[in-house]
């Protein structure tokens, strides 16, 4: 059977049907990734909290709620982040841990808080965050366990290039021993033969060559 | 009777059929190569292992980072980085085409002492590009299975990539890539619909325009460094090499030419296809929030609440698949040049290839224990790589200008022609002014 090297959309259904298995079966066994998430009903307002439940030292954490009103008349939603107390000076946090917003009725509102960063040298381990959730008078405190692991061994800038470009470099030795192995001496200096070698057919035509 | 020849070879037609020796003596760009049915212009094989180069986490990062920031105002740059991106892929067909050499001995030809500097540009940036694509993997596993390492996750992502180019089949190669490039492309179409991003919205993000936010000239050379990047520029011609896409008649010749311009046509289109709905989704859940994504786990977390989860899987399914095909094709690009510098067979299935895909391979671990996040990473180290391609850029320019390019020479008698000479400098004066740009934020200078 002769090697083809054009495909049109129909010729890939095989690989589509694997490519296909491989996005469902994520999408069916699979929890929410990377999330934290808790859901809070106060009278006709439900709420979900989502959140991160793991993040390097150093990098920000991202508290987001959408909140729907099913009642009919305006709710006032507010929701705010408490730090673990014992642990706070472990954590960049910005300067309101609060926001609120007024849902209309049948709507359906985000709030986040955005900004709250753990120490890029912060001790490893599970911190207990509290997450309130206000509707009116009623209020919910939810808790938001948040697992920080080992961040960047470097700080973030032009250091976060050049470490890992001085290991290339330095491996780049390896590959040339690897490489010396199988050229001609002094092969790197000059062109190599060229390549005229052809398909057997017009190829490049795909389909009208083959017909 | 010359006229009549050429109006015949002007047609394709075979009553005169050129020899060899016209390459050097036909009129320039006088021939008419055949028509292309829609079935072969939709043909995507070797436009996808473009494509896969364009797609990557670095697309990704820098698409993102201009949804949240920008909305869709920046959605141009990827058509106008990708003319010069065609440009210098093309001027590396051109010459493949007209010698059957290939891409480094351009460089060997300038100076042997380029061997050297391809040599290390090469290393650096195939394993750097490719670290950051096994990081972004490792991530998204890591966001699945909380209980997986990085390191683990990172190293079994590349070790597949390892396998299957162990494998040496470049068909196998090149309909996966194509398999794999519509899978994402519906993961983050998808993904963006659920999050009911504003369509209407992009239309007018591709009218070229500054935004009046600052901040915008750092984005645009990460983009420039991630849409014209240097393998990206040299690679095509290896794959018309494994698929032995060459003749020695100028016809076919020109024929192949015109073939091959679809093909990296559809790899610079499918980036700005796909930054589209990442572009959408950042400026839908990121932006209201000013919040610029650092990981994948910002997308994640931020998109499930307004698209669902299965829009915030998709997302990342899109990205590990957009990483690792990403991944693959910059071992591939990276092994194909060294092999090249040192004249060994350009071809998948060889032993030095395997070798330097597993030299590529094992640093791969180690380097992961850096954990840098992948998406700032990538935006650097595509701003880094746009002081590269233009010493690649300016080398490729003075090949293509030579005489002895024979028909493949620029001309200025045509206006198509003037339009592919002004094409080729444009991609050059582009890399030029992107380069010089970051070289003077780098070193503090104005």
């Amino acid at each position: 059977m002769r090697a083809r090297f054009a495909y049109t959309l129909r010729e890939m259904q095989r690989g589509g049907y694997i490519i296909a298995v491989g996005v469902a079966i994520p999408l069916a066994c699979l929890s929410s990734a990377f999330a934290y998430s808790e859901r809070v009903e106060l009278g006709v307002v439900q709420t979900t909290v989502f959140a991160p439940d793991w993040i390097w030292q150093g990098q920000q954490v991202n508290v987001m709620a959408i909140s729907e009103n099913g009642g009919d008349s305006a709710q006032q939603v507010a929701l705010s982040v408490t730090a673990p107390a014992e642990d706070v000076s472990q954590f960049g946090l910005p300067q309101d841990l609060s926001v609120g917003k007024t849902i209309e009725p049948g709507a359906r509102q985000r709030v986040a808080i955005t900004g709250i960063v753990p120490a890029k040298h912060a001790p490893l381990g599970v911190y207990r965050f509290g997450i309130t959730v206000r509707v009116g008078q009623d209020e919910r405190i939810l808790e938001y366990p948040l697992k920080v692991i080992r961040g960047s061994l470097v700080e973030a800038g032009w250091w976060s290039v050049w470490l890992p470009a001085l290991v290339c470099l330095v491996w780049s030795v390896s590959i040339l021993v690897a490489l010396s192995r199988f050229a001609e001496k002094g092969a790197w200096k000059r062109r190599g033969e060229p390549y005229t070698e052809q398909a057997a057919e017009e190829r490049w035509f795909g389909d009208r060559a083959e017909s | 009777m010359s006229r009549i020849r050429n109006k015949l070879q002007r047609s394709g037609g075979s009553g005169t059929e050129p020899k060899a020796e016209d390459v050097t003596r036909a009129e320039p760009w006088s021939l008419r190569p055949k028509k292309l049915g829609l079935r072969t212009i939709l043909r995507i094989g070797g436009g996808s292992l473009i494509a896969a180069f364009f797609i990557g986490t670095g697309d990704i990062a820098i698409a993102s980072a201009m949804g949240a920031k920008f909305g869709f105002s920046l959605w141009w740059t990827y058509f106008v980085l990708g003319i010069a991106a065609w440009a210098l892929i093309d001027m590396a067909t051109r010459y493949y085409l007209r010698f059957g050499q290939t891409p480094m001995a351009i460089f060997k030809d300038v100076h042997p002492l380029f061997s050297v500097y391809m040599f290390v540009t090469v290393i650096v940036c195939a394993l750097f590009g490719s670290y950051s694509q096994w990081n972004a993997c490792a991530m998204v596993i890591t966001g699945f299975f909380p209980r997986v390492p990085l390191e683990v996750a990172g190293g079994v992502a590349a070790l597949t990539a390892m396998l299957f180019v162990f494998q040496g089949i470049f068909k196998r190669l090149e309909k996966l890539f194509v398999a794999i490039l519509i899978a994402l492309l519906v993961c983050f179409f998808t993904a963006a619909v659920l999050a009911r991003a504003d369509w209407g919205a992009a239309c007018a993000g591709l009218i070229p325009r500054a935004p009046a936010e600052p901040g915008w000239r750092g984005l645009f050379s990460s983009n420039a460094g991630s849409m014209i990047n240097a393998w990206l520029i040299l690679i095509y011609p290896y794959t018309l090499i494994e698929k032995k896409w060459f003749s020695h008649k100028l016809q076919e010749k020109v024929n192949i030419l015109h073939r091959a311009r679809f093909d990296y046509g559809w790899g610079v289109l499918a980036a700005g296809i796909v930054a589209l709905p990442i572009m959408a989704t950042a400026a839908t859940i990121l932006r209201p929030f000013n919040i610029v994504p650092k990981s994948p786990a910002d997308f994640s977390v931020l998109l499930e609440p307004v698209a669902g989860s299965w829009a915030s899987s998709l997302f990342l399914i899109g990205l590990f698949a957009a990483a690792w095909t990403s991944g693959v094709a910059w071992w591939l690009g990276g092994a194909y040049a060294l092999l090249d510098i040192f004249n060994l067979p350009v071809r998948m299935n060889t032993k030095p290839m395997r070798w330097i895909v597993l030299l590529f391979f094992v640093p791969s671990v180690p380097l992961l224990m850096i954990r840098i996040d992948p998406m700032y990473q990538i935006r650097v180290f595509a701003a880094f790589l746009a002081i590269v391609f233009p010493v690649i850029g300016i080398v490729l320019l003075w090949r293509v200008t030579r005489k002895d390019m024979g028909y493949f020479r620029w001309s200025f008698k045509r206006p198509g022609t003037v339009v592919l000479a002004l094409a080729d400098i444009f991609a050059i004066a582009l890399s030029i002014y992107v380069g010089w740009g970051l070289i003077k934020r780098v070193s503090g200078i104005g």
